[in-house]
């Protein structure tokens, strides 16, 4: 343990996830570079770094400077939200299926979001914010449903588990009822994708994050809390019911705040804090490393996505719905030997 | 005798059905109070409703001269701890952080650690005897090591009241006694009052200074053990005939379970 101390601000924070942190914090801005330089038109660093400062070619400028610098930072953002989101929800539901893309919360703003694009013909802000209305509907549901004196964290995740579906069939039904070109865009769009993404999405995601954060500096220390037993924390003077209210809200924020802009990419949330787990060693919820991790596989997958398949590109989504789903079903397995061991 | 914290005709249960009927208890200061009786006699609802865990259907559990609902929670975990049962934990934490999350009603949002934060978990650990285990992964540990390290949590607390639910439940009789008398040495060496749920007749008759009897969610017999249990008492409560001699280390009353050899029980 290091303890971090800023003014009257006294932290202890694991040593190894300090230095997991540092590292995934270097390796992010590596692979920022790198998305930044490589491609059909590839730069050398230095002119990468002039570019970014607004001072390359007109060409470096335009490529470097307003395609893929907004797009990479939207990613490096997107990435961040989805990890600390997933982070929240495993810490909350002790399961690491517990994810919002798991638990419906994603789908549902995938639905809030479809809503206002087919039906409402909204602009980028009103999908967004039809994104985080339709997400904090679903955990409202959610959990009204599984909320019986108490929420306890397996009930929800399975209630979570059966909404998803029921609203994944409601996303199919709003695509099959709407316009050919409306529906193939919608379809395209809940892919997943961050090709195009400007500094538009960036600020609004920036902002959430900016608002996440806050939350998220309230909600650490009654997290790690709650990860014991209901009756055990709440011994501690936790009020555990509380905890959970806040911590969906905040995990619902920056998830649907995520899908607003790049459409509900799979697995970063679920991945997330489990490799944060395998690298740190550490208990959670450890929010910090989480997004870090979400952010640089996030990076990665979109420069694997851009570059990979030329001359076409793939929509990331479809290409972490691959790796993802892969690593879900290697996961379900062991969850499974676990609960028969 | 003063007495902190004490039940005013408080009824509790679970979805409208009552398991502990208007009942009072003064817990005294400083007592080692050992609350027993047979299975679904109410006492570990009772133990629920002093932690503050369960909401009374009537009357009031008084910490401090106060119901204990009219207190925050993080002020009522400054007073008074809890040992429950339950044994989750969270994956691939160190018995240090654990012990450590303990001293979470003295923190606050921009204090996160402090000297005294850390006085307090050096000193738990040494109560508990636990200290050279504060490296190890909490999932490492016995069953017995790891009753010591909740113990140690709850004590990292630093509340003069501690309740304990069937402290020694699950474990086998050398660390039974273990937390016993670690019990004993906390009511002695830091004046804590203790509350716990036994299951163990005898063990309770020789740790506690007050033993509360209960059936059917009321108490037949409180006080001294020693003046308390008679064979008439343990036949109300437990239904169960036996004799009682006394225990010749301790001194105190000893239940002997009454034997025929055919297995049947006379009264």
């Amino acid at each position: 343990m290091t303890l971090l101390k800023a003014g009257p601000y006294s932290v202890r924070v694991n040593h190894r996830s300090l230095i997991v942190g540092v590292v995934l914090l270097v390796l992010l801005v590596a692979a920022l570079l790198v998305t930044l330089s490589a491609g059909t038109n590839a730069f050398p660093m230095d002119r990468v770094v002039a570019a970014v400062f607004g001072s390359g070619t007109p060409a470096e400028n335009l490529i470097i400077g307003e395609l893929r610098l907004p797009r990479a930072v939207v990613a490096a953002l997107v990435g961040i939200a989805f990890g600390v989101s997933g982070g929240i929800f495993q810490s909350i539901t002790r399961n690491p299926l517990g994810s919002p893309d798991v638990v419906g919360f994603g789908i549902g703003a995938s639905t809030g979001a479809l809503v206002v694009l087919l039906i409402l013909k909204g602009s980028l802000a009103a999908t967004s914010i039809g994104a985080v209305v339709g997400g904090a509907v679903t955990a409202a549901i959610v959990f009204a449903l599984s909320s019986r004196g108490g929420v306890a964290p397996l009930r929800l995740v399975l209630v979570g588990i059966g909404l998803g579906a029921a609203l994944n069939s409601l996303n199919s039904l709003l695509i099959v009822r709407a316009q050919v070109y409306d529906a193939q865009s919608a379809s395209a769009w809940l892919v997943g994708n961050l090709v195009g993404r400007d500094w538009d999405e960036a600020r609004l995601v920036g902002g959430i994050l900016v608002a996440g954060f806050v939350l998220c500096l309230v909600l650490h220390r009654p997290l790690s809390l709650s990860e014991f037993s209901d009756e055990r924390s709440a011994s501690f003077g936790l009020s555990t019911d509380r905890t959970r209210l806040l911590a969906v809200g905040t995990g619902v924020l920056l998830a649907s705040g995520a899908v607003a802009v790049a459409g509900p990419i799979q697995f970063i949330a679920l991945t997330a804090p489990q490799v944060t787990k395998r690298l740190t060693g550490a208990p959670g919820p450890n929010l910090v490393v989480s997004g870090l991790t979400g952010a640089l596989l996030l990076v990665l997958a979109d420069l694997a996505a851009r570059e990979a398949f030329q001359p076409r590109q793939l929509p990331v989504g479809v290409l972490t719905g691959l790796v993802g789903g892969a690593y879900l079903a290697w996961l379900l397995g062991r969850e499974w030997r676990k609960g028969r061991a | 005798m003063t007495s902190r914290l004490r039940a005013e005709q408080v009824a509790l249960g679970y979805d409208g059905r009552k398991i502990v009927h208007e009942l009072d208890l003064t817990v005294p200061d400083g007592s080692f109070t050992a609350i027993v009786g047979a299975n679904g006699s109410g006492k570990s609802t009772l133990l629920r409703g002093l932690a503050r865990l369960l909401k009374p259907q009537g009357g009031a559990v008084i910490l401090d001269g106060k119901s204990i609902h009219d207190h925050p929670s993080k002020e009522v975990a400054r007073r008074l701890g809890l040992l429950p049962q339950s044994q989750s934990a969270p994956e691939a934490i160190s018995v240090a952080d654990l012990v450590a999350r303990g001293r979470y009603p003295h923190q606050s949002l921009l204090r996160q650690w402090s000297p005294a934060d850390q006085a307090a978990v050096n000193a738990a650990l040494e109560l508990t005897d636990t200290a050279d285990l504060s490296g190890r992964g909490f999932h490492e540990l016995s069953g017995g090591q790891r009753q010591r390290v909740w113990l140690a949590m709850a004590l990292a607390q630093e509340t003069d009241i501690l309740l304990l639910d069937e402290p020694t439940t699950y474990l086998d009789i050398s660390h039974q006694i273990d937390v016993l008398d670690l019990c004993a040495r906390l009511r002695r060496e830091r004046g804590s009052t203790l509350v716990a749920v036994l299951h163990d007749l005898n063990l309770a008759a020789r740790y506690a200074t007050n033993l509360v009897a209960m059936k059917d969610g009321r108490i037949v017999a409180e006080g001294d053990p020693t003046t308390i249990i008679t064979p008439e008492l343990i036949e109300e409560v437990f239904g169960l005939a036996c004799r009682i001699i006394t225990d010749p280390e301790s001194k105190t009353p000893l239940v002997i379970p009454r034997y025929t050899p055919e297995g049947t029980t006379t009264p």
